[in-house]
């Protein structure tokens, strides 16, 4: 099959001087080997248009010759990768006690227990086909350590940039939150030309630790990304991830979390805005493995002109996990009459005394509330504009940094209407 | 300020308004009175631009200005303004934050500099305390969970703060205790002037007890059927409606 594709990932050989990573990158790369691209037939993939992946003669990206510009998070720790090459590390910022951010190239010798214990772990290429290609394929990322009782009150910024045209980058990420750690992590992912990006993220939170994570999926209209976050939660301790991904040809993401402790929440928000003939689509597990614990997931995708928008959420509770309390919602806002929204809540519940909602609406504008403010003398534009907006509150409200909010706000209403004074 | 000139008007091929002439001076409050389904909020909704109205002829004059062929939000920044019958809930966006918009879009509208976050929240303050607004109501989204009479409170108070030289008040009244009825109308009346016009629209004679009209017209099945001074609201008052039909009948037979 892979033969039909232009796409053909150069997979021979080793690439790591690291004997970590090159037997996990080997071990991932016979499997990506069996796996292939997926298809339309893998039902997880019947809704996901791969073509603008698969059909495109993308290489890995060289390194970048010219400074990339790219939005960096203010008063944040941050750490730089641009073409999967560390530009600006973590090593000039001034972190507490406890705390390391790592590039993963050093890594696999300085800190190689973890590396072992926790990379490749998290995320299963098993059954996930880019996991797998991610695995084989990266060669740099990063890893955030927090030994436990370590508490960052500073965000940490991760950027990875990807430069040019016809270009794949594959960041990887693994965060270890040991016990009652606590920490926010914001990934930045942007890709400015006809790029695409294949990011893993993988995280372990420890008991009664703490993590807020972010993820900014900023792409070019030609750009896409297909990445994946596992996670791990353990007794009493609480993930918090939010998501937002603006524009892009193709932009997928799986998101897996285990609940593996009583007590343990997950709290998952995401937001998708595409436009043009793009699709954004997401897929969520959250898997409850033992009793006493939550979950709530909240997605919101915002279509324009013929774009699609696809949410999966899948509820797994384990027979023995009583007492859970999972939530879902998901709704589309459809802003013209030739987008497409698909929501499917999945529930597998095989415990008996559990509380699963869920809930998803597509919808458009409502037109009275559009009317109540153009009466009040705010152009249709922006009260179009405003209404969006209000649409994405819930998850924008979410958001754990003001200073990623507020860019969020002003990226959507640059797209969606114009400059309102605030 | 504003004139009606045989007005019609038509929803789904059904004609609502059958002619309506009216005439509005600068400064004069007019009260339109008239059962349900006389079109009273139908004249409301054409006069602020709902387009799913459709005026099959007359004309309608707004400070010497063909009204019809504007967009609502250019009738809001050309001053007039209707507060809503049912006033819209919206979620997510916050009731100081739309105010403020509006405020910015009328007065870029009339040439003047938009109002500073600062100058803008010292006029908020002022204008919610002319109709008693719980300070609290303007941290909300916009009548986002507000009781009936909040929100037709809210409908008054972004009507201060915006001050239309025309304003239609639809059924305000209706969903009001007597108290807050009371303190709509001191809102309204603080805003009398002999620059600026009200259009009453109410079913009850009450609320005319509280805001005085100049004028009282009867609007009976898309037409008006009699205009008079207060006393005329006192009288229908006193004996309803019918007493009307019976009258125009008399006038059709002559």
């Amino acid at each position: 099959m892979r033969s039909t594709h232009l796409f053909q990932p150069d997979l021979a050989g080793s690439i790591h001087a690291s004997p970590i990573l090159a037997s996990l990158g080997s071990e991932a790369r016979e499997r990506f080997n069996e796996l292939g691209f997926p298809s339309r037939r893998d039902e997880d993939w019947r809704l996901t248009a791969l073509t603008p992946v698969t059909g495109h003669p993308f290489s890995r990206a060289p390194e970048a010759t010219t400074a990339t510009e790219h939005w960096t998070l203010p008063d944040a720790v941050t750490i730089t990768f641009v073409n999967d090459r560390l530009v600006g590390g973590a090593a000039e910022n001034d972190l507490p006690a406890g705390i390391t951010i790592t590039a993963l190239s050093s890594a696999a010798q300085s800190q190689t227990q973890l590396i072992e214990e926790h990379l490749g772990r998290l995320a299963s290429f098993d059954d996930q086909p880019f996991v797998a290609l991610n695995t084989a394929q990266s060669l740099e990322g990063a890893l955030i350590h927090l030994a436990p009782g370590a508490i960052l009150d500073r965000p940490i910024n991760i950027i990875y940039a990807t430069t040019g045209d016809d270009v794949v980058t594959y960041p990887r990420t693994l965060i270890v939150a040991e016990e009652n750690a606590k920490a926010t992590v914001v990934e930045t992912f942007v890709g400015d030309g006809r790029s695409l990006i294949c990011p893993v993220t993988e995280i372990a939170v420890g008991p009664s630790a703490t993590l807020q994570h972010t993820r900014l999926i900023e792409l070019s209209a030609e750009g896409s990304c297909i990445g994946s976050v596992s996670a791990t939660v353990e007794r009493n301790a609480a993930y918090r991830l939010s998501s937002a991904g603006l524009g892009g040809s193709l932009a997928r993401t799986d998101i897996r979390v285990g609940l593996n402790g009583k007590g343990a929440d997950a709290t998952l928000d995401g937001l998708t805005l595409v436009g043009g003939k793009g699709q954004g689509i997401t897929h969520v597990v959250v898997e409850h493995r033992v009793p006493n614990c939550t979950s709530t997931q909240r997605y919101r995708s915002v279509l324009d002109d013929r774009s699609k928008a696809v949410f999966t959420g899948c509820i797994i509770v384990a027979e023995d996990a009583q007492k859970t309390d999972a939530r879902q919602s998901s709704r589309s806002l459809l802003r013209s009459s030739d987008a497409v929204a698909h929501n499917n809540p999945q529930l597998e519940i095989y415990a008996d005394d559990v509380r699963c909602t869920h809930g998803s609406t597509v919808g458009q504008l409502d037109e009275e509330a559009l009317f109540y403010l153009r009466a009040r003398g705010i152009d249709r534009l922006t009260a179009e504009g405003l209404l969006t907006l209000a649409f994405a509150a819930e998850v924008l409200e979410g958001i754990p940094v003001e200073a990623v909010k507020s860019r969020l706000e002003d990226q959507l209403m640059a797209q969606l209407g114009p400059e309102i004074t605030r | 300020m504003l004139e009606l000139n045989n007005l019609h008007v038509a929803i789904g091929g059904n004609e609502i308004l059958k002619g309506i002439d009216l005439k509005i001076n600068a400064g004069e409050v007019h009260a339109i009175m008239g059962p349900n389904g006389s079109g009273k909020s139908t004249l409301a909704s054409v006069l602020a631009g709902r387009e799913e109205y459709e005026v099959t002829s007359g004309e309608v004059l707004f400070q010497g200005e063909n009204l019809l062929e504007l967009d609502a939000e250019t009738r809001a920044r050309e001053g007039l303004f209707l507060a809503f019958q049912y006033p819209v809930e919206i979620p997510g966006v916050g009731n100081t934050y739309f105010l403020r918009t509006a405020l910015n879009a009328v007065r870029e509208h009339r040439g003047q500099a938009p109002l500073d976050a600062m100058d803008f929240l010292q006029l908020v303050k002022e204008k919610a305390d002319v109709v008693k607004l719980d300070p609290s109501l303007l941290k909300r989204a916009v009548n986002e969970g507000f009781s009936g009479g909040e929100k037709k409170r809210n409908e008054i108070f972004h009507m201060a703060v915006l001050e239309p030289k025309l304003a239609i008040l639809d059924e305000t009244d209706s969903g009001l205790d007597i108290d807050a009825l009371r303190i709509v109308s001191e809102g309204v009346n603080s805003l009398r002037d002999s620059e600026r016009s009200f259009i009453v629209i109410t079913h009850y004679q009450r609320l005319l007890d509280h805001i005085i009209p100049d004028f009282v017209h009867v609007l009976k099945d898309g037409r008006i059927v009699e205009s008079g001074g207060r006393e005329l609201a006192l009288e229908l008052e006193a004996r309803g409606y019918d007493w009307l039909d019976s009258k125009a009948a008399v006038e059709t037979a002559r």
